[in-house]
């Protein structure tokens, strides 16, 4: 959207915000588009003109989140006090009807259609273990800690990041594991970061929805995966 | 072993700056975090009244961005402070080092108070808003790890953030 400038936001805000009353302006972020073959080895970005622009549109309960960039359109879920986590189909559902939003005021105001190039589907979870006790192999199956090291015993601490292509060059998906603080309540936590991104096959909502499915599919097969059945039964995680 | 795909590891997706859950990464912390957060979980557990003159117990708002901030001010060098409590459920962080001083006070509204003194008692003293950016900090930190410190090689406008 190489037209979307400042005054857009306010107009924008202006349409939504019964439902979204905080606009927040936040640091660009870049632009991470899968590429294969030659072309991922020689990836130059030279900006011209006028910075990204970012901008949080926040719900009334903090729940719902929608962020617009030249280069985004993003939904977001976050988790508040006595909110049940939407299914796929909840959020699919959100995501369409702001989108469609989005699309009907850039038709509005005579401003270029967004050219659909990838969707990317991200999930975070915290996994709570005890401190200083290291459970690593008995949540992720495909760590080994080491046993019989000649210097080494257990890590204090493990950062994992592994990226598996999704067939067909459609895309990848990324899994990264972080020991964290947690700020609000002070805890150390695993964090599990799943990112799933495909490319988007042609410039229509069909082939968008498709490729959000198949970034969802591989996000949660991709979870299944990585995590042991041990702890799916921890978090009674259907199968 | 499959052959390595040249997948950017560099651009490994960090998620979409969309988390209001704040964390540090145990990697990233100083040598001083852990100590600090128990410190600051200690206080956290402090009764009502704690100091004998009524006050409340120290607000969770405080504790959470008073960890936010020190780990800020931790990747930028500074060493570990000490942490007291305030009464009115805030908390404090002092520095002291070659004859400076710097105190940070926390409020439960997350707004902050600083107070710079160097070593010949010059005073300067500022507000941060609880919306404001804890990189603030960036100059009075610089300042208080360099040598011959004084409060006109300071380089703050005007002490409002």
């Amino acid at each position: 959207m190489g037209d979307w400038q400042m005054p857009h936001v306010g107009l924008f805000w202006s349409r939504i915000r019964g439902q979204y009353p905080a606009c927040i302006i936040q640091p660009p972020l870049p632009d991470e588009i899968e590429m294969f073959g030659e072309h991922e080895k020689r990836q130059v970005t030279l900006t011209l003109g006028p910075a990204n622009i970012r901008t949080w549109f926040t719900g009334a309960n903090q729940e719902w989140l929608i962020q617009v960039q030249n280069s985004r359109f993003i939904t977001n879920w976050r988790h508040q006090p006595g909110k049940k986590y939407p299914n796929y189909r909840g959020f699919k559902e959100k995501f369409d009807k702001e989108w469609t939003r989005f699309k009907d005021f850039l038709n509005n105001e005579k401003l270029s259609t967004p050219e659909l190039v990838q969707a990317e589907v991200i999930y975070v979870n915290h996994i709570e273990v005890e401190e200083n006790e290291s459970h690593l192999e008995n949540i992720f199956p495909m760590w080994s800690s080491l046993q019989n090291g000649k210097v080494l015993a257990e890590p204090s601490a493990v950062q994992i990041n592994a990226v598996f292509p999704i067939p067909d060059e459609r895309g990848r998906l990324y899994i990264a594991v972080e020991p964290v603080v947690r700020h609000s309540d002070l805890k150390q936590v695993i964090q599990l970061t799943l990112t799933g991104r495909v490319l988007i096959a042609s410039n229509n909502d069909r082939a968008l929805f498709d490729a959000l499915k198949l970034a969802h599919d591989w996000v949660v097969s991709g979870f299944a995966d990585f995590t042991s059945p041990k702890m799916h039964e921890i978090w009674k995680r259907k199968q | 072993m499959p052959p390595l795909d040249y997948a950017p590891i560099n651009h490994f997706p960090r998620g979409t700056g969309a988390q209001t859950v704040q964390v540090t990464s145990v990697l990233e912390q100083t040598l001083w975090s852990k100590s600090a957060r128990h410190r600051l979980q200690e206080l956290s557990a402090l009764p009502q009244n704690w100091n004998g003159y009524g006050s409340p117990v120290v607000n969770k708002d405080a504790i959470e961005h008073s960890f936010t901030l020190l780990s800020e001010l931790g990747k930028l060098g500074m060493p570990e402070p000490n942490i007291v409590p305030v009464s009115g459920g805030g908390l404090q962080l002092e520095w002291r080092r070659s004859g400076a001083e710097i105190e940070i006070e926390i409020f439960p509204d997350r707004s902050i108070h600083f107070l710079v003194v160097d070593a010949a008692g010059e005073m300067f003293e500022g507000r941060v808003s609880n919306n404001g950016n804890v990189a603030a900090f960036t100059s009075i930190t610089c300042w208080f790890l360099s040598e011959n410190k004084s409060i006109s090689d300071l380089s703050i406008y005007d002490g409002t953030y």
